[in-house]
Formats: C-alpha cells, sequence, structure tokens
C-alpha cells in the first residue's frame, strides 16, 4: 500500500438517497452497511478534491498537468483537456510512489497515465492521510464482508435487557445517516462525532456481555434449555457488535480519520483474539468451546473470526509501515509545483 | 515420544471432537448427556421415596 493511485472522478454522485428505504432496515437479521460504506468513501474522495482545489484551481492545475502531456497537436490543449476530462474519457488522481505524492491525469479507457506533476509541500500537506484513507477503502470493504459473514450465524431473538445495548446500533445508524446526508459541514461533523460516541458505548457493554455469556455458554453446567437461549443472545450480541464496529468505520471514513480508524480495527481485534482466540486451560479457545457446543456440525465461529483477524491484521501491518514510511520520506524535499 | 490423537465424539453422524481429554463426547452431547442423567436421577430418587413412603406406611399400618 505504500504505493497507489487514487482516481478523483470529475462528478461523484455523492447525494444519499434519504428516501431509500434500504437504509433503514429493520428486518432483524444482517444489517448490510455497505451503501453506507459506499458514501464515505465518496465523501473521502470529495474531500481529496477540495484539499487540492482550495490550494491551487482546477484550471490551473490542469493546465500545468497538460503542458507536461502529449496533448501538443491539438490547438487549444486546456479546453481539449478539459472536455475529456468532463467526458469522464479521462481522469484526474492522485498516485504515490516512492513516497512522493503527484496529480495524474489518466485515460480511463487504457489506463494509462497521460501526465503527471509533483505535488508540493503544502498540498500534500493539506491532503494529510486522506490518500490512504481513500486507498485502503478495498480493504475495508472486505473486512466488511467478513464481518458481515459472522453475522449469518445469527439467529435473531430478540431479549428485553439486552434491547439498550441493541439499540445503540439503530440510534448510531440514523445518526450516520443523517451526518451523510447533511450538506453543512459542521452538522456533518458533529452528527459523526456523536454517532462515534454511541457506537463506542454500544462496542464496550456489548463486549463485555459477549465474554459473560461466552463463559457461561461453553461451561458444561449450564443447562441444555438455558445454554440454548445464551446461544441465541450470544449470536445476537455478536452481530449487533460487528455491524456497530462497520458503523464506526463508516463514520471515521466519512470523517476522514485513518488512525482512528485503526483504532476502531484494533480494538476489534484484540477483543477476538484476547477474548474468543485466546486458548484456555485446556488449549482449546473459547471461540472453538463455541463451535462445539454449537448444536449441529456447522459451528463456524472459529474459522469466520480467523479470516477476520488475519485481514485486520495485515491491514494494519501496511498502515504501521507506510507511518515509517512516510515519515523518513517527511524529510526529502518535494520539488515545487 | 507419542503423538496426540484427536479424539472423536462417540455421539453417531457426529463430527466434532471431544471437547476436553478425558472426555467422550464434544459439549454439545456431553451436556445433552448430562441434562438425560439428570432427569434419571430425579426420577430414581422420585421412585425411591414413593417406594419409601410405601415401606414406611407399611411399617406404620404393622406397628399400629
Amino acid at each position: 500500500m505504500e504505493d497507489y493511485l487514487i482516481e478523483l472522478p470529475n462528478k461523484t454522485s455523492f447525494n444519499i438517497d434519504v428516501t431509500d428505504s434500504a437504509l433503514y432496515n429493520y428486518d432483524f437479521n444482517s444489517y448490510s452497511l455497505q451503501s453506507l460504506q459506499e458514501y464515505a468513501s465518496l465523501s473521502v474522495v470529495e474531500k481529496m478534491k477540495k484539499s487540492i482545489y482550495s490550494n491551487i484551481s482546477k484550471v490551473a492545475l490542469i493546465d500545468k498537468l497538460i503542458q507536461q502531456g502529449e496533448t501538443k497537436y491539438v490547438a487549444d490543449v486546456s479546453d481539449y483537456a478539459k472536455e475529456k476530462l468532463d467526458s469522464g474519457e479521462w481522469v484526474l488522481g492522485i498516485r504515490k510512489k516512492t513516497g512522493e505524492t503527484y496529480a495524474v491525469i489518466k485515460d480511463s479507457l487504457t489506463g494509462r497515465n497521460k501526465s503527471f506533476l509533483t505535488l508540493n509541500k503544502e498540498v500534500v500537506k493539506d491532503l494529510g492521510t486522506l490518500p490512504e484513507l481513500s486507498a485502503i477503502q478495498g480493504q475495508l470493504a472486505s473486512i466488511s464482508e467478513q464481518i458481515e459473514q459472522l453475522n449469518h450465524l445469527v439467529q435473531r431473538v430478540e431479549q428485553g435487557q439486552y434491547n439498550d445495548r441493541y439499540a445503540g446500533f439503530f440510534s448510531a445508524r440514523q445518526l450516520t445517516i443523517e451526518a451523510l446526508s447533511s450538506n453543512d459541514e459542521a452538522i456533518k461533523k458533529e452528527l459523526l462525532i456523536s454517532a462515534v460516541k454511541v457506537n463506542n458505548d454500544t462496542i464496550g457493554k456489548l463486549m463485555l456481555s459477549l465474554h459473560q455469556d461466552a463463559l457461561e455458554f461453553i461451561d458444561i453446567k449450564t443447562k441444555r434449555k438455558d445454554a440454548k437461549r445464551i446461544e441465541n443472545i450470544l449470536q445476537n450480541s455478536m452481530g449487533y457488535l460487528n455491524s456497530t464496529v462497520q458503523l464506526n468505520l463508516v463514520a471515521y471514513t466519512a470523517l476522514g480519520e485513518e488512525q482512528s480508524l485503526m483504532a476502531t480495527l484494533g480494538n476489534y481485534n484484540s477483543f477476538i483474539e484476547q477474548v474468543l482466540l485466546q486458548s484456555t486451560n485446556d488449549e482449546r479457545s473459547v471461540a472453538w468451546l463455541i463451535d462445539n457446543a454449537y448444536e449441529g456440525n456447522n459451528g463456524r465461529f472459529v474459522e469466520l473470526t480467523k479470516n477476520v483477524t488475519s485481514k485486520i491484521y495485515n491491514l494494519m501491518e501496511e498502515s504501521k509501515t507506510k507511518r515509517m514510511v512516510g515519515e523518513s520520506h517527511e524529510r526529502i524535499e518535494n520539488k515545487e509545483m | 515420544m507419542s503423538e496426540s490423537k484427536i479424539k472423536k465424539c462417540k455421539m453417531p453422524k457426529c463430527n466434532k471432537e471431544v471437547h476436553r481429554n478425558k472426555a467422550q463426547f464434544c459439549l454439545e452431547h456431553d451436556r445433552r448427556i448430562k441434562g438425560y442423567k439428570d432427569i434419571a436421577e430425579k426420577g430414581v430418587l422420585s421412585l425411591a421415596l414413593v417406594g419409601l413412603t410405601a415401606v414406611g406406611r407399611n411399617a406404620l399400618k404393622k406397628i399400629l
């Protein structure tokens, strides 16, 4: 992930459709948050565009880019380039290679870079971690997919005493939808921060109850009838925990906070590793015992939790390496634009 | 050096491993069997109580 190319399409259909009832799903099965993740990722692209164009106007950037391009046979190069960009034939992008950040004009049909220009220090500083955040969106989507698979194990039976915990998810989801649909940046930020607070509160409560319920579920002294009831609660809590973590990822993506997003993943990863995957006295992990106590042969808790943790681990390792590389490159002067 | 063998649950059609080294069944079936044992124990205890009451009643009749 040290080198990447992010496209900045001319027109991004960023407006969230608040009338889309799929956003407000209450079927108590699995809550797909993929569309929200997509909106959040588009908002990062918008932020990058704003950040670049606040330092240099779009026209000036295009002019500078095409001065170094291959389009010298056209009479009015600027108009030609703008036309191509407007039609979507060409696309502006940000490229990072060997520690340096460039503005790029790319041919969207052939995938070839037509021209590139080193961005100056100020623009790069203003962009912050947004390009990195945008570059990891694919991996985040893959983690979200894995997390959602864990949710498919869930057989939803709502329990009165747990409803306050589960309600946190619906509250935060609504805050996130309202935030993403807001046009005012200050309101958007405030709503997203509120969503993160509710999410973290819910995550903490769910982790604690999951820990206690898991231990009770794998205790042989727990009667079969009680075990069945606890299993439902356990699966339910896991489902809501996963969805709430995903919501936090959406919120931090929309806020453009890569490190906070990594902290959310780190917390979730540590919980799975230390509470569910760590071996007990009998060299068996809680997750293994949950599968073992699960009625039937289809327990996939270990497999799925391991998949999620390995993906998160890879992403976090990449982020760590990237930060180290970034720090060493800060000392190197960038060419002026 | 002895190789550690994977011990499977003895319940027919169950593919799971035993949940403890000394166990014969997986946690699901061990719990189920324990449940049956508890019911059987309760049944035996109730029968014993009924028997004892009957014996006691007969003994009382003889004395009186």
